[in-house]
């Protein structure tokens, strides 16, 4: 469309999407600018500067051989998983149940599991942080794991009731109609219908629980930190080539699962829009 | 209810049968209620509780009833200028400027053939799912004086702005967290749009601009909305940006709260401050969801 304007009417046109360009190129660029810049700082000798004065990948193999920050990458990611797993688990059966039950019970369903999303995180984790406090006294990797289910599960909820909305309730009849059990007509009929969803719920609980800083900071264990908050405190205090490298790590990291996506599901699960 | 009349004993145990069977297949969603329940509204009902007890130095809360801290909070014109005043205006400012960037990179992304579309949306992807602490120490180097921005701005002869540890520098920092989060929902909306839709609006006529404030921008709201609204809500209860870009001088509500609590140890107006927070937000959102709405009805009258 913007092609073919652009070619029929000549050089008078050419601005306008040139225009869009230069703004969408900014904007891009804006976005990027960050992951860039801490590889760049990787990449320095002696302090952090960008763009880096004296090359070396010195950095980029100290930040492996440092196990604090490899404990630290592995905690995120067991906590990831885990918080991943368990909120698409739980959501499977709320946006199953969304979709046959009557519109009040449904209000209060929503309400219970998007609850979470209203409230701001650090403000969920103060609420948990003090009640975890005043019942137990310490902290643990279990409480961040479930402080990182709830603020989890509104996504996968989301994604699968987007999915079950255009479910044909006639081929689940069919299923049963011919004397599957609920548990086989779900296995073999439903689940792969809505496998989308499910899919794209588990990628955005995990991302979040991967990114979340807030839950974290209130409830992780002194002596099992995951990657963010150890970079947090490092920042706070100190700023070497080596918390550049170690980002630089997890950039690759992020980069190479969205890859991944990309290629099983395709990145339409992230926009929303069905292929 | 004709069937209960005439063969009450079969219905009977066909009702039961089917009862069990329907229990059986909403049992799977107990554990996640009562999971939900217990660590979600307990703990905020907690909360709730907690801002109303009375703190004293060295002692666990006592529940009073009190709105001391609320009162505190509410009425000490520190509060309401350093904390209240800069986190609404932070937060609203950051989610329309991450919404003008947002639908810039959105629309052009959208309009590339979709086989071209690959390379900008995964790199948007990868910058949403890089940690947030990472992107914010990025934006650090950058901006730092003696950076690549403080030494752009000095060749180009600009006077010298100080970007770290000021206002502007926090906000420079809820908008590039945020964009990533208007982008992607946009892009699925407005690759949706049909094009024999903007073919029509040509060919009475508008212009490029008149197309796409009549057409695409309309049909694009819910994404806006979408976006948006997550931004917001992140911005609004923001914590790491503000600890690490504001240097301890820019204090907004979210981080507030993490002080009061954690360095202070006073919970209760921790609390205080955390409830006003979520209500200010959840408020913000209903007036924004209730402007639309009358904005985006009025529209479709007058159409």
């Amino acid at each position: 469309m913007t092609a073919t304007t652009t070619m029929s009417s000549g050089k008078v046109r050419w601005p306008l999407p040139t225009g869009l360009g230069i703004a969408a190129s900014c904007a891009f660029i804006f976005v990027v600018a960050p992951l860039i810049v801490v590889a760049g700082a990787a990449l320095n000798a002696e302090a952090m500067f960008f763009p880096p004065r004296q090359l070396t990948l010195h950095w980029m193999i100290a930040a492996l051989t440092e196990g604090s920050f490899v404990n630290g990458a592995l905690i995120s990611f067991v906590v990831a998983a885990v918080a991943a797993t368990v909120s698409t688990l739980f959501a499977l059966p709320v946006a199953l149940q969304l979709r046959k039950a009557p519109p009040a019970v449904a209000r209060i369903l929503t309400l219970s599991f998007m609850g979470p999303l209203l409230v701001p995180s650090v403000i969920f984790a103060l609420a948990l942080y003090s009640v975890m406090m005043y019942a137990f006294g310490v902290t643990n990797l279990f409480i961040l794991m479930i402080g990182h289910v709830i603020i989890t599960m509104p996504y996968p909820v989301r994604t699968i009731t987007a999915v079950t909305e255009h479910l044909d309730p006639a081929l689940e009849d069919a299923a049963s109609s011919v004397g599957a059990s609920p548990w086989r007509t779900f296995v073999s009929v439903t689940l792969p219908l809505i496998k989308p969803g499910v899919i794209a719920g588990f990628l955005f609980a995990f991302i979040t629980s991967w990114n979340d800083f807030s839950i974290s900071v209130f409830l992780t264990p002194r002596e099992l930190q995951p990657l963010p908050i150890k970079i947090y405190e490092y920042l706070l205090f100190q700023y070497r080539p080596i918390i550049a490298a170690v980002s630089t790590w997890s950039v690759i990291g992020s980069a190479i699962i969205v890859l991944i996506i990309d290629r099983l599901v395709g990145l339409n699960v992230f926009t929303g829009r069905r292929a | 209810m004709s069937l209960t009349l005439s063969s009450p004993q079969t219905d009977d145990r066909g009702g039961l049968r089917e009862r069990c069977a329907a229990w059986a297949t909403r049992a799977p969603l107990f554990v996640p209620f009562l999971f939900v329940v217990l660590f979600f509204f307990v703990p905020m009902a907690w909360l709730v509780a907690t801002s109303m007890s009375t703190h004293e130095v060295g002692s666990p809360p006592v529940f009073t009833g009190t709105l001391e801290h609320y009162a505190r909070f509410w009425t000490d014109p520190f509060y309401l200028e350093t904390a209240l005043w800069t986190t609404v205006k932070l937060s609203v400012v950051s989610t329309a400027l991450a919404l003008i960037i947002g639908y810039v990179l959105a629309y052009y992304i959208a309009e590339l053939p979709p086989d071209r579309r690959g390379f900008l949306t995964s790199m948007v992807v990868v910058s949403l799912s890089v940690n947030i602490v990472i992107r914010i120490f990025g934006l650090n180097v950058l901006l730092m004086s003696g950076g690549l921005v403080d030494s752009a701005l000095t060749f180009l002869g600009m006077p010298r702005v100080r970007i770290m540890y000021t206002e502007l520098g926090v906000l420079i920092g809820l908008v590039q967290i945020a964009v990533p989060y208007v982008v992607l929902p946009l892009i699925g909306v407005i690759a949706a749009i049909d094009p024999a839709l903007k073919e029509a609006a040509a060919s009475v006529g508008a212009n490029k601009y008149r197309t796409f404030w009549a057409v695409t921008f309309p049909l694009s709201l819910p994404g806006v909305v979408a976006g948006t609204l997550i931004a917001f809500t992140l911005n609004a209860a923001a914590f790491a940006i503000p600890a690490l870009m504001g240097g301890g001088r820019v204090r907004m509500m979210g981080m507030m709260a993490y002080e009061q609590a954690t360095v202070q140890g006073n919970f209760p107006f921790a609390a205080a401050v955390g409830i006003s927070l979520t209500i200010l937000s959840i408020v913000i959102t209903a007036i924004y969801l209730f402007a639309i709405n009358r904005t985006f009805r009025t529209a479709r009258k007058a159409a």
